[in-house]
């Protein structure tokens, strides 16, 4: 693996109330890449992304940024490569967006306040306070704030969560270009957000790492399927399927067959036209995130 | 701890005071009637009925035995117990309204989202406390002592005496409520805690001022401030964390 850009190692996290939010978990993200990190709620991805923004400290094993160990020597050097954008953050009624926006500067000690105001379409809210600024806006101003230093690293917790479509859209759009050549960490609910932005997943549940792995090779691993639309009743086309000792299934109104579309399709789609149904429709299924992310929670 | 950073976040924070019309109003009320107000009204009175301890009427406690006249009983001891109430009560609203309202609002999580560490943005707090506390606090005591020295109640001595125990007031009670205000959850258990805290004190500054002879004792109270105010800061630096401040 190439040089990893944050790295748990042997971690575990118990709150001080005893709660146990991750278990001896190992797993890094190598420098360029970008992963998104899925689980269901209390699976430990807040924790995570506390972990490493020197928020919380490990109960036992090691977290590392950029090859430092958090709030370790030269952790604070690391940590103004690295932008941050937090989850479900409140907002300050006496702070004005240009006033946090040149605190961010003067923090990370770099940073151009009429660039990012630009590209992220502040420029109209510069004077409204945190708190008065609509939900799409407070979150341009969160990824604003991050990539003001123009940081190698970001971290990016529920970026587009409780946000409308529309803001969702637009936060993605920023999110996309943002994340060009950046190491960057995506925790999220929103798989289809995931499966847009992301080329690495990692699947947290219950504090374990459940599954680390490529989009794309997770993919792979997966039984190839295809869909078929007929004329004809579905269950009728199943059934033809099934008698070439084939699995079918009725799905939306077509059968979903488990075949390789470009391998065993034409075949399949030749003795289906000699029985005489009227096939309209055959195409390959991608899995979907959600089908591989809920194959790999059981649920 | 970076100082820039902590500059940084003393410019956020005086902004954010400086808006709050609530903590400013409780922060230049409360020195007014304790500092300027109560200190010239004693002394219109003790002007005008003055007593005069003669023989053995003497204070019979160590602290007050050398009192003859009543100004040495204001300077002596009425001034700094005042001193001590102004400076405990005054950081406290500061404080208060400085740790609290960032963990109610949540935007605590904003903050630690930027490169700051905990130590940093306490130090900030501490910081504006202070310098709130002796913008609004200094004036009144300034005038007082000036008014002692102009019609000859105090010596300097005594003067630089008094706004010692002011100042070790201040500092003692800053870093104490920072202490407090970070164990409460609210509002209203850090004023609580707060108010808690005074009793003790003013029981200290009482004692101390009539047990210890001399024109020392208010040097030894402000020692006594000081040491309880670098206590609470040793605490508090070995106890805060992201986690608790967070919880």
């Amino acid at each position: 693996m190439a040089e990893p850009a944050l790295a748990f190692d042997g971690l575990t996290k118990r709150y001080r109330n005893g709660t146990l939010a991750l278990k001896e978990v190992t797993w890094s993200i190598a420098v360029g890449s970008r992963a998104c990190l899925l689980g269901p709620n209390g699976s430990g991805k807040t924790t995570s992304i506390r972990l490493l923004e020197g928020a919380l400290a490990p109960t036992t094993g090691w977290v590392t940024l950029l090859d430092h160990e958090v709030n370790g020597p030269g952790y604070a050097e690391v940590r103004l490569r690295t932008g941050i954008v937090p989850q479900n953050a409140g907002m300050y009624p006496d702070l004005t967006t240009s006033e946090y926006l040149d605190l961010a500067r003067r923090l990370y000690g770099r940073g151009d306040l009429a660039r990012v105001i630009d590209a992220f379409g502040l420029g109209e809210h510069r004077d409204k306070r945190l708190a008065q600024l609509s939900g799409g806006f407070q979150r341009r101003l969160l990824l604003a704030t991050a990539l003001l230093s123009e940081p190698d690293v970001l971290l990016l917790d529920e970026p587009t969560v409780g946000l409308d479509p529309v803001a969702a859209h637009e936060v993605h759009e920023y999110l996309r270009e943002a994340m060009q050549g950046r190491t960057t960490l995506l925790c999220t609910h929103n798989l289809a957000e995931a499966e847009a932005l992301c080329d690495d997943v990692v699947i947290l549940r219950d504090g374990t790492v459940l599954l680390h792995e490529p989009l794309a090779g997770l993919r792979a691993r997966q039984r190839s399927r295809t869909r078929i639309a007929a004329l004809q009743p579905p269950e009728a086309v199943a059934a033809a399927v099934r008698r070439r000792g084939l699995a079918a299934a009725v799905e939306d109104g077509a059968v979903i067959v488990e075949i390789d579309a470009r391998a065993e399709g034409p075949k399949l789609l030749r003795a289906l036209l000699a029985d005489g149904f009227d096939v309209y429709e055959s195409r390959p299924l991608a899995p979907t995130l959600e089908q591989l992310f809920l194959e790999a929670v059981g649920a | 701890m970076r100082a820039n950073a902590v500059r940084s976040l003393f410019w956020k924070e005086s902004r954010q005071i400086a808006r709050n019309r609530t903590a400013l109003l409780t922060a230049t009320f409360l020195p007014f009637i304790i500092l300027f107000f109560a200190p010239i009204q004693l002394l219109v009175q003790f002007r005008l009925a003055p007593f005069s301890p003669e023989g053995d009427e003497r204070f019979p406690v160590p602290g007050l035995a050398d009192i003859t006249e009543p100004s040495q009983l204001l300077v002596g001891f009425v001034y700094p117990v005042l001193f001590v109430v102004g400076g405990l009560l005054l950081p406290s609203v500061t404080t208060t309204y400085a740790i609290i309202a960032e963990r109610e609002r949540r935007t605590l999580e904003l903050l630690i989202s930027l490169p700051v560490s905990v130590a940093e943005i306490l130090a900030a707090k501490l910081l504006t406390v202070l310098a709130v506390t002796a913008m609004v606090g200094l004036p009144y005591v300034a005038a007082i002592v000036t008014l002692l020295l102009v019609i000859g109640i105090a010596d300097a001595p005594a003067v630089l005496a008094l706004l010692a125990t002011f100042a070790a007031a201040v500092v003692c009670a800053t870093a104490i409520s920072l202490l407090l205000t970070l164990l409460a959850r609210d509002f209203r258990t850090a004023n609580n805690l707060n108010g808690v805290l005074l009793g003790p004190l003013l029981v200290v500054t009482v004692v101390t001022l009539l047990a210890v002879p001399g024109p020392a004792k208010t040097y030894v109270l402000s020692l006594v401030l000081l040491i309880a105010g670098a206590g609470a800061l040793v605490v508090t630096r070995r106890w805060i964390s992201y986690e608790r401040y967070l919880e």
